[in-house]
């Protein structure tokens, strides 16, 4: 099967210079119980490097104020700086133009704006609407609410038992009457990379748009929107580097032009009577109200920080670490590993079960060794019920984590199996 | 560190023990007649737990049952809850606070997540109780994280 995750493989670039890297990141020198934390959430949300901090600081400290009206200086920097994070993030995702980028709080912000906007415009009854059993839960409840409100159906790529999209069936899943198909790029609890290619193709061949859920593929793998096919692509900044506050919907330039706005009001309006209003330039129609600045210069940086890597490095660092935990943890009895074993076919997460231990009680054990790991249903709880689990505990890499983070959550799993009477 | 070992050993097997007591004695506890059927969750995690309680005239809480499930914590914390509620008043209830039972389990708990995990069973017993106009006091406040 012919997907994007081939090209990204071919390349095998050098590794990160990880020890650079966190130095960085002053935080995780930060010490829990005595120890510095090995912080495996990333899939949760990232860490910032200095450069993105001092960013923001630099704009509260030096050049304060809002944008796009001010005629001084300060106003006049700001702007500069938060339009100038939408052509770097153009860039990063390799966006046609600056234009097709806005800028939202997160994710979910990104994903319910496609509902509300493109989604009350264009979905009717009898429609249907295509997702999977995988999503996260921003990436699902919007298109029930937009579904149950239009009378429309509501169809689910299924899964197969190790944790890939299944697309036997996607000829008659995705079909004539299908308006809209929505998947996750990367799934934020088996980290499974979907298989792009085939969905976008059998979308396309029915003319229904594609909206892609990069919350955990943009932060790790080099994305190209335009060689991805898709029509909507949402991310959000906290988890690559950036701030909380900030997020990323890209989106085709001529579906966005024909879209009604999202959140009404002052910035988003060309002219305004009493009695109508016309709407702003692109991406500013879809950016009412004064935004999070700071956080767009903050998510600014961010991009920066990551391309100067290079997100190929990026990719290949995580697939190795990847590959070293699945091979260190598969030798642990009673651990249950989700989702693919080939770490070239998955992101850097790992969820896991111990025996019967409850993942909240597990995740205590690992707090005290100052291992920082998520534990819950990570907001898909139709998964986790797939996976026959109430919930899993879940590792996540990033570009800081070292094959000794790895060798400690594996020691401390061990440690977990003595005290919770698995030997 | 070895003094670590000892002591998450020591502090846990005593939530073991009374997480294994709950799952034999108060779990899936059919309550004959129940007075009072609730449900409550926590939503960080789906966690849940359903209560039935038989009150008598007086007040007194005869019969407790859970089913559902849950973290070791939670299902502790929840035995802790049956044998301090077990023949008193409803009234009593009022005076249980999370924090109470968190010491009875001989713990510390600084997460905040893991407070909800150790509130769930007061939680559902207090809204039960609210919710069939029996006069206690909101439990969810309890659930807000505190600074400072
Ligand atoms: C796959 C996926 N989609 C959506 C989201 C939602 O992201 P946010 O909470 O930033 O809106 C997340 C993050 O938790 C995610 O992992």
């Amino acid at each position: 099967m012919i997907d994007t995750r081939d090209k990204i493989l071919e390349i095998a670039p050098e590794s990160l210079d990880v020890a650079a890297i966190r130095q960085d990141f002053p935080i995780l020198d930060e010490f829990e119980n005595g120890q510095k934390v090995a912080y495996l959430d990333n899939g949760a949300s990232s860490q910032r490097p200095e450069q993105v901090i001092n960013a923001m600081l630099e704009y509260y400290h030096k050049y304060n104020a809002n944008i796009h009206r001010g005629v001084y200086r300060w106003s006049e920097e700001a702007t500069r700086g938060y339009e100038g994070a939408h052509r770097k993030v153009a860039r990063f995702i390799n966006a046609y133009t600056p234009r097709e980028v806005i800028f939202t709080r997160n994710t979910t912000e990104s994903l319910n704006l496609v509902a509300y906007s493109w989604g009350r415009a264009n979905i009717r009854e009898g429609d249907e609407i295509v997702s999977t059993v995988i999503e996260h839960h921003s990436n699902l409840v919007p298109w029930q609410v937009l579904a149950t409100e239009k009378n429309a159906g509501l169809r689910f790529i299924p899964m197969t038992k190790d944790g890939q999209l299944d697309l036997t069936d996607l000829d008659t899943i995705v079909n004539e009457k299908t308006k809209l198909v929505t998947f996750s790029h990367m799934s934020n609890v088996l980290g499974t990379i979907s298989p792009v290619a085939a969905i976008v193709k059998r979308a396309k061949e029915v003319g229904a748009v594609v909206v892609i859920d990069g919350a955990q593929s943009a932060p790790h793998m080099p994305v190209d929107v335009q060689a991805l096919g898709c029509d909507f692509y949402a991310f959000s900044g906290h988890k690559m580097l950036g701030p909380t506050g900030i997020g990323v919907l890209w989106g085709r330039r001529e579906l966005l032009e024909a879209m009604p706005p999202f959140i009404t009001g002052g910035d988003m309006i060309r002219d305004v009577t009493l009695a109508r209003s016309t709407w702003n330039d692109l991406p500013w129609k879809f950016e009412g109200g004064t935004p999070s600045i700071a956080e767009g210069i903050g998510l600014g940086a961010a991009v920066d920080y990551l391309t100067k890597l290079g997100m190929d490095k990026v990719r290949q660092h995580e697939i190795e670490l990847t590959a070293y935990a699945l091979e260190q943890m598969a030798g642990i009895p009673d651990l249950t590993i989700y989702g693919p074993t080939d770490a070239r076919t998955r992101g850097g997460i790992i969820s896991f079960n111990l025996g019967d231990v409850h993942p909240h009680d597990l995740a205590t054990m690992l707090d005290r060794d100052a291992i920082a790991i998520r534990a819950g249903h990570h907001c898909c709880q139709p998964l986790i019920e797939l996976l026959e689990a109430t919930a899993t505990t879940r590792a996540s890499f990033y570009i800081y984590n070292t094959p000794e983070e790895v060798d400690r959550l594996v020691a401390a799993l061990y440690k977990a199996r003595k005290i919770f009477h698995l030997d | 560190m070895p003094g670590e070992t000892v002591r998450d050993d020591l502090e846990m097997e005593y939530v073991l023990e009374l997480a294994a007591a709950f799952d034999k004695q108060a779990r899936g506890h059919v309550v004959h007649n129940p007075d009072i059927t609730f449900e409550d969750s926590n939503p960080l995690c789906g966690d849940k737990f359903k209560v039935q309680l038989k009150l008598n005239e007086d007040g007194e809480i005869e019969d407790v049952g859970f089913t559902g499930r849950g973290c070791a914590i939670s299902r502790a914390s929840a035995m802790v809850l049956i044998d301090e509620i077990q023949g008193r008043s409803y009234e009593d209830v009022d005076d249980i606070s999370r924090d109470k039972l968190i010491d009875e389990l001989g713990i510390e708990i600084n997460s905040a997540v893991r407070l909800k995990c150790a509130g769930l069973a007061l939680r559902t017993v207090k809204s039960g109780l609210q919710k069939n106009g029996y006069k206690v006091a909101n439990a969810e406040e309890e659930d807000w994280a505190e600074t400072d």
